[in-house]
Formats: C-alpha cells, structure tokens, sequence
C-alpha cells in the first residue's frame, strides 16, 4: 500500500523528529548550566521558548505519524475488503502468505465454499437479485463463524474461511452451524441458498502448506458439488423455483389441470435446457393413461377431470418433474431430471412413479387397470428443437401399446422404423398404381422325379428409386392398414392373366400357389367375388390356383377359415396350409383341418439340420402323410436337406437349392429346362 | 510435518518437497527426494543440519519450510 503521499508524510516525520533531536542536543550543549541561570535572563527566556518550540514540534511530529498510521490502516482496509463486508482476493493470499511465514501451517483448517447455480438466479431473476443472494450467504457466514475466523471471497460466487488452531472437529461444527442457519434462511425465502463446501485440515499426519490446502479444499468442494448434481438436489431445488409454475399467468397454463400449455412447455424447456449445466441430463417423457376413454365413458367426464387433475399434480409434485404440460386429453409431456449414471435408472425412476400413481388410483377409485404408459427421450442434443424431442417421445409412447410394455425409451431404431412404416403405408398406393410391386415365383420341385411341378407366387417391391424394401417389412405393415388386400388381388391378376395366356396358347400349365392374407378372412365375401370375377376374365383350370393360408390365420379364426376355404373348395381351388409348425396348430384340429395341401415351415428343415435330430420332422411327416394330403417341405437349401426329405414320404420340395424366386415371365423358360 | 518441527537425532523420511519450481529444484539437487531418509544432527533457531545422502546440509527457514518429512 505504498503510495506518494505516504511516503511523503513517512519522509516529513522523520525529518522532523531528526531536526527535534538536533535541537535538543543543542540545547543541553548551549544551556548546560541553564539551571543557574534562575534570573529571568535572557538565556533561561531563550532555552524555554526553543524547549516549548520542540515540544510542539514533536507533538506535531507524533500526531503525523498517528495520522498518517490511520490513513494508511484506512487505505487498506477498504482495499481488502470486498464490497459484501468480509475480505476480497487480495486480503486471501495476503492472509495465506502471513500464515505461510509462520513456524508452520499444522492445524491450520480452510473451507471453500461455492454457490450453487448463482448464474441461473442472475438470468432468470436478475442480477440484484444474485447480488442479494451473495450478500445473503455472507451474513448466514459470518453468523456462523467465530469472530476469530479469517473470512473471504474468493471469487465471484466462492468463499473461503481460514481457521487457524483447527481441529476436525472445531471445522465440522463450523459446517454444522452453517448448514443449519442456510436451512432456516431458505425456509422463508423464495429463492433457493444452495451451495458446494469442501475443506482440508493441516495435520501432523496430513501436513499442507497454505497453496495445498486451497487446492485440496478446491477439489473436496468441486467433489461435493458433483455429488449434489448427481442426486438431482441441485437441479430440482433451484430450476424448479425458476420453472415456478405460479410465476406464469393463465392464458400460458392449461385451463384444465392448471399445467403449462404445450406452447409454453415448449419455451420453458428451450430455455431450461440453454441455461442448465453442462453435463446435466434431462429426458421429455409422455405419458398417458391407458384406457383412459372407457373411463370416460363409465364414470362420466366429471369423474375422469379429476382423475386428470389428480394425475397432473402428482405430477407436479414429482421431485424429478421440472416441467410438465398437457397435450390433449390424457396426453402429458414433461421434461425429467435424469440421475446423470445411466439410462436404467432414469427408466426405473418414471417406472417407479406410474406404479405408483396406478397404485394409488386404483386404491382411491376402485379401478383395477389404470396403467400409466410412458414414452421416455433421453435429451442427447440440447440445441435439438423441443417439438422434435417431444414428437419422438409421443413416438415411443405410442409404441408401447403395440409391444405391451409400459414404458418405451425411444433410440434411434424406433424412428427408422417409424420411418419406414411411413414410408411404406405412403407410397404403396402409387407404387402400385406405378407397377413398382413384381410377381416372383419360386418353383416347386417333385421329390421323386426331381421335376418342376409348380410354383409359389411371391411379391417384391422395387422402389423407383431403386430402393428395395423386403416383403417382411412390408407386409405386417400392409396387413395393418388393410392395403394387403389390394396387393393379394393384385397378385391374383397377374396370375390369372399369366396362367390365362399359357392355357389360350395351349402350352402346359403349371399349378402356383398365391398367398391368402388373414385379413380376407373378415371379408370373406368380397374376396370370393373378386376370385370369381377373375376366373370369369381369364377362364383357366381352377385346379391350376393353390390358395396358402398360413397357419396362424387358420387357428386364430378357425370357425371364420373353415367356412373360406369350404367356399374355395366349392369353386374347385386347391388350398394349402402355410408355415405349417410355426404357430400353434394342435393335433387335435389336425384332423379337422380341410386343406390339399400342407406347407412345413422351413424351421424345421433347419432345426433338424442345426440339432442333427430329424426325427421329429420324420416322424411328423409320416403322422400328416396319413391325412390324404400333399405334403410341401419349405426352405430347402443343401443336398443334405434333399437327402433327407427323400427318405420321407414328402412330395414336394421348395427352396433355394433348386431355384431362387424370379420374375414370373421366366417362369416359362425354367419349365422349358 | 515440515522440517522445521523436526527433532535433533531423529531419523526422518521426506515424504514431499513442496515450493516452487526453482526451490523444488535446488532441493532435489541437494538430495532432497521423496523417499529419502535424512538424520537432523542439529537444529538452532529454525536453521537445520541434516545428513542427506551421507553429506551435511544445512537449511535454512525458508527452505526448511518446504520439506515435508515423517
């Protein structure tokens, strides 16, 4: 603190206590024999008056230095002190080297102390407000702290307190204090104190110099911090003052639930997501209650806006919910606090919550199946549009009903396949229109003579694009939306028409097989016209189309099957049994089954391979040979598979040993081979 | 603790040097290493005579300061 003035004054001082002393010296050499000089003369008048003279002088000289002492305290003062009244940066390390320069640093004990999410307050509630909630902390510190504590800021929004003659246990009841008077202080205020503490003990076993101890109370205090965000204590005390729903007027609030809207939503997430901390993890979960119409319709509207009501506040009071809002009726969306370990936990966690709220309304209403299904998004991408997030989490929620489950976390796959499945149920219909869909046939071959002696119809979808899309993607997509049938009787045209020109010109026709999807079976009539219709157009053998029906369509609709194919069989068309052995046909409806054909999966032929065990297929073939009826093996890929099919009583072989499927114009050359 | 609070006669090791580079230096060049087991041969008004290595050494307060043994 040296500045030109002080020195100044430090030189004026002692100028003039060395001219005091050079007077005085004079004086007792001059007056040394002034004590006889009683006499009133001129002498004694002129050594009391230079006596008086340097009595002032020294005076003067002392009241400087006193002065000047004052000042310069003053100076300091406010230059180590920080404008929230205890020490600044400065007053730290000059505290730090003073204790340095002692004997040593043993029992030294020094706290750092951060405050948790200052920049969040700062933005959302302005920075009087941080600034208050500064100053608020130093008093909470110094009421805590004994006087004889050093006290610092250290930093924006980090503190420090030095203790010198520390012990653990002195340090502990110091925090102790402290955690308690911030506890009752946020009891009655709005905004959250939270703050990070670490500290380190110089010891005789655990000697630190003053620079190790800052750093190690630095890394105590960064682990601290890291603990708190991870339990998610952090997070939630602080956003969710900032998210405060009370803060937000009605037009920006769903009028039902008293949750946001999905605008709002929308930019309150936006922006918790900009402001939160780096490696903080969030998820959108939407959730809806399953079923939620029929209790509608049971319990009257009343009944179920309470439920929702109820539903949105246990929500709210979710500690881990930061943000929630309505979609529409029973669809909410709300942004999660994610522990940051793993994805599981996170799942666990909302699992935890919708079991519980299904548990509790259960209990409350006498409902015994209100399941809570939710889709949950992992944020990866803050800087993703929240529409998006929220979008793909409605995805994975909606993709919980079609795989049973109650919570569905949406990846990367889901909205490829989604994707797709859009892409498929979009461009069929013009596909069609544009003959993207190809007729393949995969020729069937005679066990015993090894020739050709028919074909089964297959279907292949050449994007114009060049894309190809596989007919096991497709078609479970295509049976859902129902446009399977299009697709069947457009194959069954081709067909016809093919099958119709070979028997104009005379040539040899060959038996093939289409594919019957289940969905024909619920429209049976429809389907028996349109087959008539078509033998009407291109009048060929009946003899020549084999209906498949796959097995599963069989026995989930048996009653409804049997009637189809009873139909087909009056019109003289051969059907067949698909798959056979891949669902759950029972011996028992073996016997009752009306088919002329029966297809075995090609599982079999491979398990038998895979297990080196063929006597289940054996044995199997021999049990339905009894019932009067073709037996087709599918699926046969080496000769190891002929070989063995050729000792059984099966008749027909079909697979790629023999031919891949190809286009059904060449169908005529392959017979010609 | 430093080895200022050592006392005379004791066999200590250096568990750390502390200070900064260039003291650690000067240190290390005169045979303070962690690890090192030092003998104090006498100790007078926080100056210190240690055998480090097999050769006397004497440190003064500041230094000493900087050497933390056990």
């Amino acid at each position: 603190m040296k500045n030109r003035y002080t020195i100044f004054l430090l030189h004026l001082s002692i100028a003039i206590i060395a001219f005091i002393c050079v007077t005085q010296v004079y004086a007792l050499i001059q007056f040394h024999d002034a004590s006889g000089a009683e006499a009133g003369g001129s002498t004694y008048s002129q050594f009391r008056f230079i006596q008086a003279v340097t009595f002032l002088l020294s005076a003067a000289a002392i009241a400087i230095l006193f002065s000047r002492e004052e000042i310069n305290r003053g100076i300091k003062q406010k230059a180590y002190t920080d404008i929230t009244g205890i020490m600044n940066k400065h007053a730290c390390f000059e505290q730090m080297n003073i204790l340095d320069c002692n004997e040593s640093t043993a029992n030294v004990g020094f706290a750092m102390f951060d405050l948790n999410n200052l920049k969040k307050v700062n933005d959302f509630y302005g920075h009087e407000e941080g600034d208050k909630l500064i100053q608020s902390f130093v008093v909470l510190l110094r009421q805590a702290a004994d006087r004889k504590y050093f006290l610092g800021r250290f930093g924006g929004d980090e503190f420090i307190a030095i203790i010198e003659n520390c012990t653990e246990s002195i340090m502990e009841a110091f925090m102790e204090r402290l955690r308690n008077s911030v506890q009752t202080f946020n009891e009655g205020c709005s905004i959250q104190l939270s703050y990070a503490c670490g500290y380190a003990i110089s010891t005789q076993e655990h000697y630190y110099l003053m620079d190790e101890l800052l750093k190690e109370a630095d890394k105590k205090m960064y682990e601290h911090k890291k603990k708190i965000k991870s339990k998610g204590l952090l997070e939630t005390e602080q956003v969710s003052k900032i998210l405060d729903l009370e803060r937000r007027n009605p037009l920006e609030k769903d009028a039902l639930t008293g949750m946001l809207n999905l605008d709002t939503f929308v930019s309150v997430v936006g922006s918790v997501l900009k402001n939160s901390v780096q490696n903080a993890r969030y998820a959108i979960v939407c959730s809806d209650i399953y079923n939620f119409r029929y209790i509608n319709d049971f319990c009257g509207h009343e009944e179920a806006d309470n439920m929702l009501k109820r539903f949105s506040a246990d929500l709210s009071n979710q500690s881990a919910c930061l943000a929630c809002c309505r979609i529409h009726s029973d669809n909410f969306a709300f942004l999660a606090d994610m522990p940051q370990n793993s994805d599981e936990e996170g799942v666990d966690l909302i699992r935890q919550w919708n079991t519980e709220f299904s548990y509790m309304m259960s209990h409350n209403h006498n409902f015994d199946r209100l399941i809570v299904k939710s889709g949950i998004y992992f944020i990866t991408d803050p800087n993703e549009p929240v529409q998006l997030m929220i979008n793909n989490a409605d995805c994975a929620r909606k993709y919980t009903k079609a795989t049973y489950q109650n919570i569905f976390v949406y990846s990367k796959d889901l909205s490829e396949a989604i994707r797709k499945r859009a892409e498929i149920i979009h461009s069929f219909q013009r596909g069609l229109e544009e003959k993207e869909f190809q007729v393949y046939v995969q020729p069937k071959v005679l066990c015993s003579d090894k020739s050709i002696c028919g074909a089964e119809a297959l279907i292949r979808w050449l994007r114009q694009d060049g894309n190809f899309i596989y007919p096991d993607e497709f078609i479970p997509v295509l049976e859902q939306t129902g446009d399977i049938l299009d697709l069947d009787f457009y194959v069954y045209e081709k067909v016809f028409s093919y099958l119709h020109e070979r028997y104009q010109a005379g040539k040899a026709l060959i038996p093939i097989s289409v594919n019957v999807s289940r969905i024909h079976l619920t429209k049976a009539g429809e389907f028996i016209s349109y087959v008539q219709e078509l033998q009407k157009r291109y009048p060929i053998p009946t003899s020549c189309i084999v209906f498949e029906l796959t097995e599963s369509a069989y026995i989930q609709e048996i009653d409804t099957a049997h009637l189809f194919i009873e139909q087909l069989r009056d019109l003289h068309y051969k059907v067949s049994m698909d798959d056979f052995g891949s669902g759950y046909s029972s011996l028992k409806s073996l016997q009752t089954m009306p088919f002329d054909e029966i297809k075995f999966d090609q599982t079999f032929l491979r398990e038998s391979v895979e297990q080196k065990d063929h006597s289940l297929l054996v044995q199997l073939i021999q049990l339905v040979k009894k019932l009067n009826v073709t037996i087709v093996c599918e699926g046969v890929e080496t000769s190891d598979n002929v070989n063995l099919l050729e000792q059984t009583e099966c008749d027909v072989m079909q697979g790629y040993y023999y031919s891949k499927p190809f286009p059904l114009s060449k169908l005529d050359t392959c017979v010609m081979e | 603790m430093p080895l200022l609070m050592v006392e005379v006669g004791v066999k200590y090791t250096i568990i750390r040097v502390c200070g900064s580079g260039n003291e650690r230096r000067h240190l290390e060049n005169l045979g303070f290493i962690a690890g090192e087991v030092i003998d104090i041969i006498s100790k007078f008004n926080s100056y210190v005579l240690v055998n480090v290595r097999g050769s006397r050494v004497g440190l003064g307060r500041e230094l000493a300061k900087k050497i933390i043994v056990c």
